[in-house]
């Protein structure tokens, strides 16, 4: 498989305050923190993790919403994070972004029409009647009715909304799409009708998805590969259907575990793992493996010295002293 | 169901929002009866009234624009102490209905008899006061104890859900508590008053995945350690799977189904019920089967659909689906749906059983 | 089954075979919106009407308005026109507002103060938009280093009282010809962009993360398009609630600047210098002051009930 973007010791810290309202001491948050990883063409790549974790960090850094404290973005052989402003907003249009929050992702003041046009209008793509056309396909595409091109956001439900964002996205055919969460604000009854839609969007157009979600069900039915994240890092990287199965990490471990399954013959026999205590703070991070003071297993070597991902068979990578 | 265990009846509650829009028909005609000493899930997506019927039981709609137009809430009145009020005859002697207390009274019955437990812990404390004043404040408030008696409890209560070093914690502020701990805090007061009934209004949506599993634990173990009655909200099937011993399936305002929570897993009466269960991915899958979405939107509840609300989805609508609403049948023992399916000139549809 | 279901039909018949036969649907439907379709500004303008107040100070502006242009127009007088033999008329149906002590028709000198005080309203709110949106908008949204120079130069004006600069002008300008009015307009320039900046600042600084903002940037929009096509437009409803609460203020500023002796001066007549030259005949002749004063009220009080009635339309947080 062709390699379309890689990210290579990604690290974004961003600094914050804490020396309270009238003290001034910055320190940095290291929202992602040393993550390397790649995805292949036409590959979708789930990235999962509670809050904190940095998945959203990685995705708005890929997209060029944050500029990376170090390491590299390489996208089709291009390194991202060393292009000009120029450069950079025209391999932009090949790297779209899918938001959380349908409500809050859309301009309240632009007709819908507006909206999807915006980024033909930015680059002068076609005459206006052209870009009124593709605004039409486009929301014929993602299964919205052409005639509701002049309404307004707060005129659709929120499911219609995901849809108009997936519309905007698409736009400039972009190749490579970070679906940030997209289903997470949506009803349940909605979530696969935009799911199915990502998936058979995917066919048609061969994109390539790196879907960030907190949902370890729905990341592992959408997904090929899955990264698990903790507190900045990437702890263990495995196809989606092994990973249910055989969880290398115990962080994995609990995070599946945690999942409710809807059958309460299941739900009565599962033994669960309830990780301890709370997650330690991005800006003063654990020494050593970062899970190790939430850890089951964890031994005096954990707080010394950080584990390396590393490769167990198979593409199935594990950042942790004791797996296998 | 035998009448002499029950703890709660909400029986034809509707309540409307008169918005300069018009009327928002959030709940409808809604009955749901509550065991004593059991748990009953409520599950429905946003819109679907599950709220708001709650809040109509704690009469806590605000008005305007809200208002409850009609019916009644059951409560047992042997547990409330409040003589005046409770029915001497009919079927629903011995029981006070919460909604027509006065306003004095029914302060009485919150937080002391029934408890709430919030979706978004942050919201729910006050920031500017220690845990241990806002904790033991509700006690004082009911007299169950004075101040040194309602701080002990209060340690008591918190050592119970498992916050460490509790008599520190309670002279902290809510902002030092992580948003886990926090909802173990609401918890705690929600339980401090020992009150009869407990609901919980989606009390894990804003958490994690790893914190959400912490605090169902931590429910299911006080469920067995305390003698309340839980109402627990959700949008999740899956939530309520473990805890919950009746499921009510709600939908656009009204029940839909409501069944035995094995009953209701293993053969669900209602086509939205069904949609709802193989529209989530389950991680127990073996293969990447597609989904089977619920296709359209929820109904704008200011123009509700004329007959069932759920027929313009429905991918079984019937000609008489449209004009009318179903009835909620019984199709088994403690099971009931609204859905015109169970009728015997109805087509056959795998999984729907007849009833005349 | 044992059980009884309890099917109920209306009306007690049962349904006909027909009516259980599946639905005719159209997929199509189902992505269907409902409701005639509606903007923010119809909206707010619905929710405005519902408050007489409001629509009552809206129509007195008008009226204003209408008067300002118009009114002098038609008066058979002039502002400025002397009548010696007719001073300290009481009002009649020749001079409805009277005299003043050298004979002017006290009623077209009211009419022409409104062009005045409405000249200065224009003026401020003119400048709210076109400084302090703007300055307040730029600052937040580049945000750091820009954010910081640019507020505090805004709390160092903040810091000078606008009637300093008035007199510092006065004694600059004096006896070089320039127009006092313009005085007044270079004072209020100067400081009554100053809170618009501040509230616009603090309006960007929310919307900037909102997720249609970080959108708009991944679609490769650059930042004056980001800044005035979405952000600017979203933070309208505040904009327009501090430009009608700060107009009247700027209004009343100039009266009083008047009033003192600091602002236009005679043969002029704003509502400020005549309020003031009322004043000295107070006692005998109370309608040379009753009639100015009664305008500035007015115009006060319908700026700010609009200003209050738009607040209550336009800020989300009251909104049901």
């Amino acid at each position: 498989m062709e390699t379309i973007l890689k990210v290579e010791h990604l690290k974004k810290y961003f600094s914050v305050n804490v020396g309270g309202p009238f003290a001034r001491h910055m320190a940095s948050l290291k929202a992602v923190d040393d993550v390397s990883f790649e995805v292949g063409r036409g590959e979708t790549v789930g990235l999962v993790g509670e809050t904190g974790c940095g998945k959203t960090t990685v995705g708005r850094t890929i997209v060029g919403l944050y500029a990376p404290t170090a390491g590299t973005i390489t996208y089709c052989d291009e390194n991202l994070c060393a292009l000009s402003r120029e450069a950079m907003r025209n391999v932009r249009t090949k790297l779209q972004m899918i938001f959380q929050d349908p409500y809050a992702s859309l301009d309240p003041r632009e007709t819908v029409g507006n909206i999807i046009e915006e980024p033909m209008d930015i680059f002068s793509i076609g005459s206006m009647a052209e870009r009124r056309e593709r605004v039409q396909e486009l929301l014929r595409i993602v299964g919205l009715n052409p005639e509701h091109a002049n309404r307004f956001p707060h005129e659709f439900s929120g499911g219609q909304r995901q849809r108009i964002g997936i519309a905007r996205a698409l736009a400039m055919n972009p190749e490579f799409i970070v679906a940030d969460e997209p289903i997470s604000a949506l009803d349940v009854s909605i979530q696969a009708q935009i799911v199915n839609m990502l998936e058979d969007l995917q066919q048609r157009l061969g994109l390539t998805y790196l879907f960030i979600a907190h949902d370890l069900a729905m990341v592992k039915h959408i997904s090929d590969r899955v990264l698990v994240a903790y507190l900045g890092k990437i702890v263990e990287i495995d196809e989606s259907r092994n990973i249910y199965k055989h969880p290398l990490h115990p962080y994995t471990k609990a995070l599946l575990s945690a999942v409710p399954i809807p059958d309460p013959r299941i739900e009565r026999r599962r033994q669960r793992i309830v990780l301890k205590g709370d997650l330690p703070s991005p800006i003063n991070p654990p020494s050593g493996c970062r899970f190790r003071t939430r850890c089951p297993i964890a031994q005096p070597v954990c707080a010394e010295q950080e584990p390396e991902l590393r490769d167990m068979g198979s593409g199935h990578m594990v950042a942790c002293h004791f797996a296998g | 169901m035998d009448e002499t265990n029950l703890l709660m009846r909400i029986d034809g509650v509707t309540t409307n929002f008169h918005t300069y829009a018009g009327i928002v028909h959030a709940v409808d005609d809604m009955t749901i009866t509550v065991p004593k000493d059991s748990v009953v899930g409520i599950v429905g997506e946003s819109g679907s009234g599950k709220s708001v019927t709650m809040m109509s039981v704690m009469r806590l709609i605000p008005s305007p624009p809200g208002r409850i137009e009609s019916g009644h809430v059951w409560f047992d009145g042997a547990t409330l102490n409040m003589a005046d009020y409770v029915q001497q005859e009919g079927p629903n002697r011995g029981m006070v209905d919460l909604l027509s207390l006065p306003p004095e009274e029914m302060m009485k019955v919150r937080g002391r008899h029934v408890s709430m437990i919030f979706q978004d812990p942050m919201v729910s404390l006050n920031p500017v006061l220690t845990i241990g004043l806002q904790m033991t404040e509700s006690m004082v408030a009911h007299g169950i104890a004075d101040n040194e008696e309602a701080w002990k409890r209060a340690i008591e209560m918190l050592a119970l859900v498992s916050i460490p070093n509790p008599e520190e914690r309670m002279r902290d502020y809510p902002h030092q508590y992580s948003g886990g701990m926090r909802q173990r805090v609401m918890i705690a007061m929600a339980l401090s008053c020992s009150p009869e009934l407990v609901i919980a209004d989606e009390p894990t949506t804003s958490l994690d995945v790893t914190v959400q599993a912490q605090i169902l634990e931590l429910m299911k173990e006080l469920k067995t350690k305390l003698k309340s009655s839980v109402i627990i909200i959700s949008h999740d099937l899956s939530i309520v799977a473990g805890m919950a011993d009746k499921v009510v399936v709600m939908y656009a305002g009204r029940v839909l189904e409501e069944a035995d929570v094995y009953d209701l897993y293993e053969k669900p009466g209602h086509p939205y019920t069904m949609g709802l269960m193989k529209s989530v991915p389950r991680l127990d899958a073996d293969d990447r089967e597609r989904l089977v979405p619920i296709e359209g939107s929820p109904p704008d509840l200011l123009a509700p659909p004329a007959g069932c609300k759920f027929a313009p989805r429905c991918q079984y609508a019937m000609e008489i689906c449209c004009k009318q609403e179903p009835p909620l049948i019984t199709i088994g023992d403690g099971h009931r749906a609204r859905c015109f399916l169970h009728h015997p000139a109805a087509p056959a549809v795998p999984g729907f059983v007849k009833v005349e | 089954m044992t059980t009884k279901a309890g099917w109920e039909f209306k009306e007690g018949t049962l349904p006909d075979a027909g009516a259980f036969a599946p639905a005719s649907k159209n997929s199509g439907d189902l992505q269907q919106i409902a409701g005639r379709p509606t903007t923010y500004w119809s909206d707010a303008i619905r929710r405005v009407r519902r408050n007489k107040l409001a629509v009552i100070g809206f129509w007195v502006i008008v009226a204003l308005f209408v008067i300002a242009i118009v009114g002098p127009m038609l008066s058979p007088y002039t502002y400025a026109e002397q009548d010696l033999t007719n001073t300290y008329q009481s009002p009649t149906l020749r001079h409805p507002f009277g005299t003043d002590q050298l004979g002017r028709d006290q009623m077209t000198r009211v009419l022409y103060g409104s062009r005045i005080s409405l000249a200065v309203g224009v003026v401020c709110a003119a400048l709210n938009f076109a400084i302090g949106v703007t300055y307040g908008g730029i600052a937040a949204y580049f945000g750091g280093r820009v954010d910081n120079i640019m507020m505090r130069i805004v709390d160092i004006l903040y810091g000078i009282p606008t009637l300093i600069i008035v007199i510092l002008l006065t004694v600059l300008f004096k006896d070089r010809g320039v127009n006092p009015l313009v005085n007044v307009f270079i004072a209020i320039g100067l400081t009554y962009w100053l809170p618009m900046a501040r509230i616009v600042r603090g309006e960007i600084l929310s919307l900037k993360e909102r997720e249609f903002a970080l959108a708009a940037k991944t679609i490769g929009a650059p930042n004056n398009r980001i800044l005035f096509k979405h952000l600017i437009p979203n933070a309208m409803g505040p904009i327009i609630v501090t430009v009608t609460l700060e107009v009247p203020s700027a209004i009343f500023t100039e009266a009083f600047l008047s009033y003192i002796g600091l602002g236009v001066s005679a043969p002029v007549a704003s509502w400020g210098v005549l309020a003031s030259d009322g004043t000295e005949a107070i006692r005998s002749f109370p309608y040379l002051v009753v009639f100015p004063a009664l305008a500035i009220s007015l115009t006060m009080f319908a700026f700010n009930f609009l200003g209050d009635g738009l607040r209550d339309a336009l800020d989300p947080r009251l909104r049901q």
